[in-house]
């Protein structure tokens, strides 16, 4: 099992591990609830190392992209980002990710963990007619996720020339104080060498920032924000996972699994039906019109908990699967995400099978809070 | 340290059992409530229910992952620690005391022999 540099650093503060993808991961360190609330109510930081990171450039990185790339990059400005898909030519996702432009045909994309080597070797393969560089950084940036309403306020004080700038959300910047302390060359030109990049996105729902940096500097640099910032305090992949799920959020995995696409997931915003083409345009405009699928949330009428596989039955019948379930430390009950059949899509009750029985479950829109 | 106690027998699947007269006890150990977090709901059998060793006999649920309960010994349910079915909290906070799922009558009184004894039920723990 992999590991990131920050194992031995965890294990200190107490982290109990999971595997993840491959990955010996914290999933959480005093408790799961804490850290959940921790992140809705004031900042928590989540090492997210094993996340992937791509970089894309040469003359043709932008043509190379908007082909791949289910969403709309023409009007990116350098330094904005885009969440979208890129697809197969059946319209199936291969991976979630966002894209960020960091400058003239260069762009730096976050991939999921499970999914890096299967990611750059589809962007490869499909690269051959395109004037391009695609490089994985990911055995180089090491990731950690500052997530929180309070977040701002405390990376502000341990990055004050960083956060002196105009930060809006979306949006990749250089880390100017850590480039200064480690006389790394300030700017998005190289990318591997001591290089420092923080972004305005997240997972869970609340404001927050994902940094990457190297690897080889990730464990000094967690310490030291540890330090000049001790309210921001360390949370596991558990509660990355239940506050993701009370905001309705896709997990590669759960969600997007192999047949899948974005289309079934009341996805379309991310993807950009004016482009001329992209790969799975065809397809998913076909899933579109075909609208098989409903994705609704729920909450389970008693305290039962519905998980991942869970099956969604109507008057006896089974009308789908439960996606992603949780028990939710804000509601206190159990709450889900399920893909049915559209047939359903107005239905505004059901059953889900917990082990040996039908349990009640009502709809409720999603985000849950 | 998660805490095994002397008087009490343990299954693989990190049950206790206790002997309380002609009844038993049976509840999750402190490893077990440990390793699961916080746990948020309970499924628990019926008083009445026939059990045989080593089916599941309900589910403890934390926030993150569902745990099944095996039966460690034949067999019939007396009573179900309701408390703990409506606040589940208390197996996290007591785990061989209040936190006790169901008491049972054996119907096959050779099992608990069979049971891993405190030594036994620590070196299976430590080995993992």
């Amino acid at each position: 099992m992999k590991a990131t540099p920050l194992y031995q650093t965890h294990e200190k503060h107490g982290a109990k591990f999971t595997e993840f993808n491959g990955w010996n991961m914290p999933l959480w360190f005093s408790s799961l609830e804490k850290e959940h609330l921790q992140v809705r109510n004031d900042s928590g930081v989540f090492d997210v190392s094993h996340m992937g990171e791509i970089l894309i450039e040469g003359t043709d990185a932008f043509s190379f992209l908007n082909i791949t790339f289910t969403n709309k990059i023409s009007a990116l400005k350098n330094g904005q980002a885009k969440y979208g898909f890129f697809c197969d030519t059946e319209g199936n996702v291969i991976d979630d990710i966002i894209a960020y432009k960091l400058g003239e045909n260069k762009y730096f994309l976050c991939v999921n963990a499970g999914n890096i080597d299967n990611v750059f070797n589809w962007l490869v393969k499909n690269s051959k007619d395109f004037e391009v560089e695609i490089n994985n950084l990911s055995a180089f940036y090491g990731q950690l996720a500052i997530q929180g309403p309070n977040s701002i306020k405390y990376l502000s004080k341990t990055f004050p020339i960083t956060f002196s700038k105009d930060f809006q959300k979306y949006t990749i910047i250089n880390i100017e104080d850590l480039d200064k302390k480690y006389e790394s060359k300030s700017s998005f030109d190289s990318l591997v060498e001591n290089n420092f990049l923080i972004a305005r996105t997240g997972y869970t729902g609340e404001d927050g920032f994902e940094l990457f940096v190297p690897n080889e500097l990730i464990i000094e640099i967690y310490k030291n924000i540890l330090n000049d910032c001790p309210n921001i305090k360390p949370c596991g992949l558990g509660s990355r996972d239940t506050l993701r799920i009370e905001k309705g959020f896709p997990l590669h995995g759960n969600e997007f699994i192999e047949g899948t696409a974005p289309s079934d997931f009341n996805l379309n915003k991310f993807i950009d039906d004016s482009k001329d083409d992209f790969i799975g345009k065809d397809a998913i405009l076909k899933k579109i019109s075909d609208n098989q699928f409903a994705f609704v949330g729920f909450q389970m009428e008693d305290n039962s908990i519905a998980r991942n596989g869970y099956e969604v039955f109507n008057n006896g019948s089974n009308i789908g699967k439960v996606t992603s379930g949780t028990y939710s430390p804000i509601l206190k009950k159990g709450i889900g995400l399920a893909l049915i059949s559209s047939d359903f899509s107005e239905l505004r009750n059901f059953d889900i099978k917990i082990r040996k029985n039908f349990r009640k479950a009502f709809k409720v829109d999603y985000p849950f809070v | 340290m998660s805490e095994i106690k002397k008087n009490l027998k343990y299954t693989e699947e990190h049950e206790w059992v206790m002997i309380d007269g002609e009844q038993m006890l049976i509840g999750i150990t402190d490893h077990a409530q440990d390793s699961l977090g916080e746990i948020v709901y309970l499924e628990l059998p019926s008083v009445g229910d026939n059990l045989s060793k080593s089916s599941t006999f309900g589910a403890v649920e934390s926030t993150k992952s569902v745990s099944d309960l095996y039966t460690p010994i034949d067999c019939e349910v007396v009573e179900v620690n309701s408390g703990a079915e409506s606040s589940p909290e208390v197996i996290n906070q007591s785990p061989y005391q209040e936190g006790w799922l169901i008491k049972v009558k054996p119907t096959n009184t050779g099992d608990y022999d069979d049971l891993l004894s405190p030594e036994d039920y620590e070196s299976l723990i430590n080995e993992k």
